[in-house]
């Protein structure tokens, strides 16, 4: 037959002792008593406790009527109040912590996001570019500019030259005929 | 005559009628003020959270499911949420000496002066005893032998396993067991001898 040991035995014994363990639990933690004194004799000194527990805790706080009437008093006023709405059952503290979390997470974007967007310069735009250098070479001189700086992009209305692109000979190739429309 | 089924009792309340509520409250507030009492130690603070416990649970019966769990279980659940609350705030139960020392009761005429003056000093030995607990374990012991809770109610009550309640029965008994011994056990003897009737 399975057997349980003394650390075992001695958890379950308030509820052996309080006749509420399942039966096969029940009966291995009584076959360990059989069999062990030492927690045999807890059992008796427990049963003892329980015994005095048992008389002495249900005298604790015995109520008296006069206070169970002020008490009943004191709940039907409650239940005759009107039920707070959702803003109103906030509390305070948890409206305190609120605006708290709010004031914080607003903190670093009211706060700091302007320095740091005045700390980055912006970029200049590709117009802006071409405006400056051309500043710059109409008052240093064109000689002056053009041999210390790299070749102004200037940004013409016509499309690019196309190598091999001859325009008497492509006019010639195509012709009143390529060009009229049937 | 029968009392009435706490089921029909808790239909009444949810009808709205007001007779109904006075009677659940008869019916469970000695219980719940003695517990509260209990695990306070403390008579205002027990008043307070009874009825705290009371308006809750009038307010919320809707949301009471029998299968779950007995009214007094759902109430006791309250009651026990409530006393956590205080401890939380108090740290520590407050336990009023000079109250102790005005509810001495007095003995009936048929009462022995020595067993009056034994079952007043078994109560402030237990009194003691229970300050100087552990909340949960309090709690444990309070439910079990105050009230005859069964371990698997305490289990609901204090909303842990059976197992973590037997356990903390056990551990409430080995630390009761040297306060009590010599306060407890000897004077429980003396009523006995006396003839006292609990």
């Amino acid at each position: 037959m399975k057997t349980i040991n003394c650390q075992t035995c001695r958890a379950h014994l308030p509820g052996y002792a309080a006749r509420e363990l399942p039966p096969r639990l029940r009966a291995l933690v009584g076959a360990h008593l059989d069999a062990c004194p030492a927690c045999y004799g807890i059992y008796r000194r427990q049963r003892l406790l329980m015994g005095e527990l048992e008389h002495t805790l249900p005298l604790v706080g015995q109520p008296d009527l006069a206070g169970l009437g002020r008490i009943w008093s004191a709940v039907q006023v409650e239940m005759k109040r009107p039920r707070p709405s959702a803003f109103q059952r906030v509390s305070k503290r948890q409206g305190a912590t609120a605006l708290l979390l709010l004031l914080v997470l607003l903190l670093p974007w009211s706060f700091d996001a302007p320095s740091m967007t005045r700390a980055l310069p912006l970029l200049p735009t590709p117009a802006q570019e071409t405006t400056q250098r051309a500043i710059a070479m109409a008052t240093e001189g064109c000689a002056c500019a053009a041999s210390s700086r790299a070749p102004l992009a200037v940004p013409s209305a016509t499309p690019p030259a196309q190598p091999n692109y001859v325009p008497e000979l492509n006019d010639a190739l195509s012709g009143p005929a390529a060009t009229e429309t049937p | 005559m029968q009392p009435e089924p706490i089921e029909g009792i808790i239909q009444r309340c949810l009808s709205g009628e007001q007779l109904a509520y006075a009677a659940l409250y008869d019916q469970f507030a000695p219980g719940i003020y003695r517990l509260c009492y209990s695990l306070l130690l403390n008579r205002e603070d027990a008043e307070d959270v009874v009825q705290e416990t009371f308006v809750y649970a009038f307010k919320n019966l809707h949301r009471f499911d029998p299968a779950r769990a007995s009214l007094k279980t759902w109430l006791y659940t309250i009651a026990i949420c409530r006393c956590r609350n205080l401890y939380r705030r108090n740290r520590r139960p407050m336990l009023n000496i000079s109250e102790l020392l005005h509810q001495i009761p007095l003995a009936p005429h048929s009462e022995h002066p020595e067993a009056a003056l034994a079952r007043q000093s078994v109560r402030e030995a237990v009194e003691a005893a229970l300050y100087a607990l552990n909340p949960r374990l309090r709690e444990a012991v309070v439910l079990r032998y105050g009230h005859g809770l069964t371990f698997r109610e305490i289990a609901d009550v204090m909303d842990c396993p059976q197992k973590t309640a037997e356990s903390r029965v056990r551990l409430a008994h080995d630390a009761l067991r040297g306060r009590l011994g010599p306060a407890g056990q000897g004077l429980l003897e003396e009523l006995v001898s006396i003839g006292l009737d609990w």
